[in-house]
């Protein structure tokens, strides 16, 4: 795709910094240029648009001006590159544009960067996609939002019609049936995720170890902290990572847990040492009782920050949480003015620093934290931390420039025993030394930017122990100064000389990392933790070897044995058929509509078990505090009242997530609930008077397909024909006039006008009623005359838009055993009954011009 | 006597189209609980576990006989497009149709006779038997690695689901706990929150 990387090149690969300028050197968004759809398209004959990029190259040494003819995006990577195709006839790619220049390309930068993430995650929903952008994009003034793509909704169009990935992607459903105005299905849909949204997130949503967002592993443990688990999630910040190598890797993990959760060993947020954490005598630090923080502090430190400058009080102080006393961290009160936060209102809203339990609120933030955006070294960053707190680093902390955050030496994980494949390291690292010496050495002598990915690559080659560098290989080319291994310090100095192989293993480690992502001072700054790397090193080579490797199973003896030929031939055919399996794809094809909102409710990634204990716990600390007499405002810090609501949600949602397993040990799929033949009976018997001779009557989710059999036979009796159709995913038990289908899938045209129609009957619930709202919402689309309903209280009503009147509900005609779930049996093998602790009402709706019809009907027959 | 043997084996031929074969069931199915299950589809006219000589694993396989062909065709589909777990088994189970050699009572097909016979080494079919029982017998071999793999990794993820349904049983039960004591409640008063099922 790009230019080649070969010697003696004049352009060079990536230009930053960058802007356009057209004939009259007026500002211009390199948009206006042609897409070039067809990388190897090399035709030069574009007259018209003159425009040339200008910017520079080599870190800001070299100028350039180079006149341009079109431009091309790549989404395959881990970021978005954008590349221009200049009047030499060479790809050239644009890193950050010049500052004044972003509001040129804002618009179509949001595009590119929107098509990139709808494209790497289709199922993202609306928000959480501008929420991700609203990252990348933080410094803009303005967030970005729809109206940016709506400039470039041709671009999006045809990179839609050239990528099934994208068109397939939920968003840019949204997004195209928005822009054209029209309803759209998933309109409905965003509401229901908007309801959900008003829960509160209490997890940290920064990586501990570079304080950026993105995709990050949350660790299930007391420390409440998240990471990024490999080096591509966190490439914007430069973050190290916790090394995993793809996606696969740390999703096997299904809980995850961060090495200090693990061994009971964490840092106190004072001191910055390890100490022991499990509930024992030996107990060194103690967790701060506040329902959402997971510092340690040893109990000194954490007194003598609580009553600096009271040596009896804080004495007293440690002696008590020496004895397992609770107590609040002073990152919950205000530095200053020594408050609490109040979450609701802004000024008083938490900023908290990163390196040491400092917060304050936002009118109380030193004017030194706020100003500090010269020379580009930041100290607070909003949209990073939940709940709309700021991510500070206080004045105690020096900012490497580089990195834009202080020195990341702050986080120290167990030492625990080595494994032996690091034996293997050694040779490894000799490998590294004598190359970094080539990268150096190039680098004296020849200081161009055209030069250096090359040299990464090749070093890379070298280092990479056989894994698919892909990723790595795509950094943009960072300034890196030769390496001083003599720079690294062991935490322990006791143990470097047992040590002293992995410490030559973590390095080389590191140090590639480092050296690829431009960042020093993991290593120059001191200790970094050992054991970190080199367990990732472990695991991911032990996680590779498991997939491959269960070949040498033995198979019972009464069989002629088969041969390791037959074996590898077996073993490679189910490789074979599981790689060819896509399970989105699976989903995508499979799974109906209605289950895939349902998936919605799963559990988020952030509700961790450290979580829920240290909420519980924060509950129980925050009663017993208020009993022994503390203000209300004191419980408050401990356990914020969102907390309490966040319990009830839990609860909620663990309760329907683990439903089949706290009820249904005999469950037989679909989970579907039919209603009592008994109980259609009722119904058929009080519906039958609102019919018309002709009528079509539609059963929108039929299940077993008994009420419109039921219907039929008592109004033939009365002598009224009837058409009927209904609907189900599943094959019902009955075929009468029964369709599989989907019934969100039924055209308009399918069915008849609707004053012929009567539609409805018991659809699937959902949570909250989430999914009878999509069903009758489609049945809404048709204007039948009449609808009845065995829906959910909290369902939407109809009458409220008008268009439709209730006739009459009854809530008491579905009480007891109104349903059954059918195709399960209980121990003794009968029919497995259900009934719903509040039961759901029949309800009878009509549409606004018949409602004086119907009504009359209803009083006639004594139903109202 | 020929034409109701024919009659006969023409009536069983019927029975195989309106039947299918049901497999990867677990141990805890029933023949009653299997043709529940699928008695939602269609009415099951009979259903029967098939035992295995073969393997002394734990996974069972059965016949289940419809009211005909077309619903026969339709159970399958329901069955192949949505995972169907019986019996609460994380398991879905397969399905496909019935073959005549499924059946252990099938009758015999008119005008064909079995005849058992000893055979001597020296004889030319000899060497030709020996060939089809050493392929069997590789055959099944074959299936069993294969099934041993296929467990395996089945083991692999439920254990990885235990895993997790531990961790997330045990977060109900800390916030069950929390609530059941109602401390959560209490705090809520003093806070002055309006408690109630719906937040």
């Amino acid at each position: 795709m790009a230019s080649s990387d070969e010697e003696g090149e004049i352009l060079p690969q990536y230009v930053s910094n960058y802007h356009f300028v057209d004939d009259s050197g007026a500002s211009v968004s390199f948009s206006v240029l042609p897409v070039r759809w067809d990388v190897n398209d090399v035709s030069t004959n574009l007259e018209g648009t003159h425009v040339a990029l200008r910017g520079t190259c080599s870190n800001g040494i070299q100028k350039i001006y180079l006149p341009v003819m079109g431009w091309k995006f790549e989404l395959s990577y881990v970021q978005p590159e954008i590349s221009v195709f200049c009047k030499a006839k060479k790809w050239v790619m644009l890193q950050k544009p010049r500052k004044v220049f972003e509001q040129v390309v804002r618009k179509i930068l949001i595009t590119v960067h929107w098509l990139h993430f709808i494209k790497k995650n289709p199922n993202a929903s609306e928000k959480s996609v501008w929420k991700h952008l609203l990252k990348t994009f933080s410094t803009y003034e303005d967030p970005p939002s729809e109206n940016d793509l709506l400039d470039h909704k041709g671009l999006i169009m045809e990179a839609a019609r050239r990528d099934k990935d994208l068109k397939a992607s939920r968003s840019f459903c949204t997004f195209i049936g928005k822009s054209e105005g029209g309803e759209t299905f998933y309109e409905g849909v965003q509401t229901i995720i908007d309801d959900d949204g008003s829960e509160k997130d209490f997890f940290d949503t920064a990586c501990a170890i570079c304080d950026n967002g993105g995709d990050i592993l949350c660790c299930n443990g007391r420390c409440l902290r998240s990471f990024h688990p490999t080096v591509a999630d966190g490439v914007e910040s430069q973050c190290a990572s916790l090394g995993y190598r793809n996606k696969a890797e740390y999703e096997a993990i299904q809980i995850f847990m961060c090495e200090n959760c693990i061994y009971q060993q964490h840092q106190c947020f004072a001191c910055g040492r390890l100490g022991f954490s499990d509930r024992s005598s030996s107990q060194e630090v103690f967790p701060c009782a506040s329902a959402t923080c997971g510092h340690f502090y040893h109990p000194q430190c954490v007194a003598r920050l609580l009553h600096t400058g009271n040596e009896i009080q804080a004495e007293e102080l440690r002696a008590k949480i020496s004895t397992g006393e609770s107590f609040v961290c002073p990152a919950h009160k205000c530095f200053i003015c020594k408050e609490c936060e109040d979450a609701d209102v802004d000024a008083l809203q938490f900023a908290m620093c990163r390196r040491c339990p400092k917060a304050y609120h936002r009118k109380c933030l030193p004017r030194g934290i706020v100003h500090a955006h010269e020379n580009n070294l930041a100290r607070a960053w909003e949209g990073l931390l939940p709940n709309r707190r700021i991510l500070i680093y206080c004045m105690e902390h020096k900012i490497d420039r580089q990195l834009k955050t202080p020195a990341r030496d702050h986080i120290i994980f167990p030492k625990v025993e080595r494994r032996h494949t690091l034996q293997l390291m050694p040779r490894q690292r000799k490998l590294v030394i004598s190359k970094r010496t080539e990268v150096s050495d190039g680098f004296a002598v020849d200081r161009t930017a055209v030069k250096k990915p090359k040299l990464i690559k090749k070093l890379h080659d070298c280092v990479e122990i056989g894994n698919s560098s892909e990723t790595d290989k795509r950094y943009p080319a960072h300034d890196f100064e030769p390496l001083k291994k003599s720079n690294i310090i062991h935490p322990d100095k006791q143990a470097l000389k047992k040590n002293i192989c992995s410490v030559s293993a973590r390095s080389s480690t590191v140090d590639t990392r480092n050296l690829l992502s431009g960042n020093n001072s993991l290593v120059n700054s001191g200790f970094y933790p050992s054991k970190f790397k080199q367990q990732n090193i472990v695991s991911s080579k032990m996680k590779n070897s498991i997939p491959d490797k269960p070949a040498m199973k033995k198979i019972s003896s009464s069989l002629p044995s088969v041969g390791a030929e037959t074996k590898k031939r077996i073993l490679m055919l189910m490789e074979d058929v599981s790689s060819s399996f896509d399970a989105e794809e699976f989903k995508k094809r499979n799974v109906p509509n209605t289950l895939l909102y349902c998936s919605r409710n799963a559990l988020e990634k952030s509700f961790t078990l450290g979580l829920v204990e240290a909420s519980v716990k924060a509950v129980r600390t925050a009663l017993q505090n208020l009993e022994k007499g503390c203000s209300i405002e004191d419980a408050k810090t401990v356990c914020q009242p969102e907390i309490l609501k966040q319990i009830f949600r839990w609860q909620k949602k663990l309760g329907i997530y683990l439903t089949p397993f706290l009820h249904g040990a005999r469950y037989t799929s679909f989970g579907r609930h039919f209603t009592q033949v008994g109980k259609l009976k009722e119904i058929v018997d009080r519906l039958q008077w609102y019919v018309q001779d002709g009528d079509m009557i539609v059963d929108f989710c039929c299940g077993s397909n008994e009420f419109s059999c039921l219907l039929k036979e008592k109004l033939e009796q009365t002598g009224k024909s009837c058409l009927f159709r209904n609907y189900d995913i599943i094959q019902a038990k009955n075929d009468f006039c029964f369709e599989k289908k989907d019934w969100l899938k039924v055209g308009l045209g399918e069915l008849p006008d609707g004053a012929r129609l009567i539609m409805g009957l018991n659809p699937p619930f959902g949570v909250k009623a989430s999914l009878s709202n999509i069903f009758i919402k489609k049945a809404l689309e048709f204007k039948p005359k009449l609808i009845v309903l065995i829906t959910p209280k909290e369902t939407e009503r109809l009458d409220k838009n008008g268009a439709y009147d209730l006739i009459w509900e009854d809530d008491a005609l579905l009480s007891g055993k109104a349903f059954y779930l059918p195709g399960s049996v209980d121990v003794n093998d009968n029919q497995m009954e259900s009934w719903n602790l509040s039961p759901p009402p029949l309800y009878l709706w009509s549409r606004t011009d018949w409602t004086v019809r119907h009504m009359s009907v209803a009083q006639q027959c004594g139903h109202i | 006597m020929e034409s109701t043997a024919e009659a006969k084996y023409a009536a069983f031929e019927e029975k195989v189209k309106r039947t299918i074969f049901v497999d990867n069931l677990s141990p805890q199915v029933t023949e009653t609980v299997l043709a529940k299950a699928l008695n939602q589809f269609g009415t099951v006219v009979s259903a029967s576990l098939i035992p295995n000589y073969l393997e002394t694993g734990n996974i069972l396989c059965a016949l289940v006989e419809m009211e005909d062909s077309e619903k026969a065709n339709k159970v399958i589909s329901s069955i192949t497009e949505f995972p169907f777990l019986i019996a609460g088994m994380p398991r879905p189970v397969r399905a496909r149709f019935a073959e005549v050699e499924m059946f252990d009572d099938r009758p015999v097909k008119p005008g064909r006779r079995v005849r058992c016979s000893w055979l001597d080494p020296s004889d030319p079919d000899f060497e030709v038997a020996k060939k089809l029982k050493r392929l069997t017998r590789k055959h099944a071999a074959e299936a069993s690695f294969l099934l041993k793999q296929q467990l395996d990794r089945e083991e692999k993820l439920h254990k990885q689901q235990v895993e997790n349904l531990k961790a997330n049983f045990k977060k109900y039960e800390m916030i069950v706990g929390v609530l059941s004591d109602k401390t959560v409640q209490s705090l809520a008063g003093h806070y002055g929150m309006r408690v109630s099922d719906d937040l």
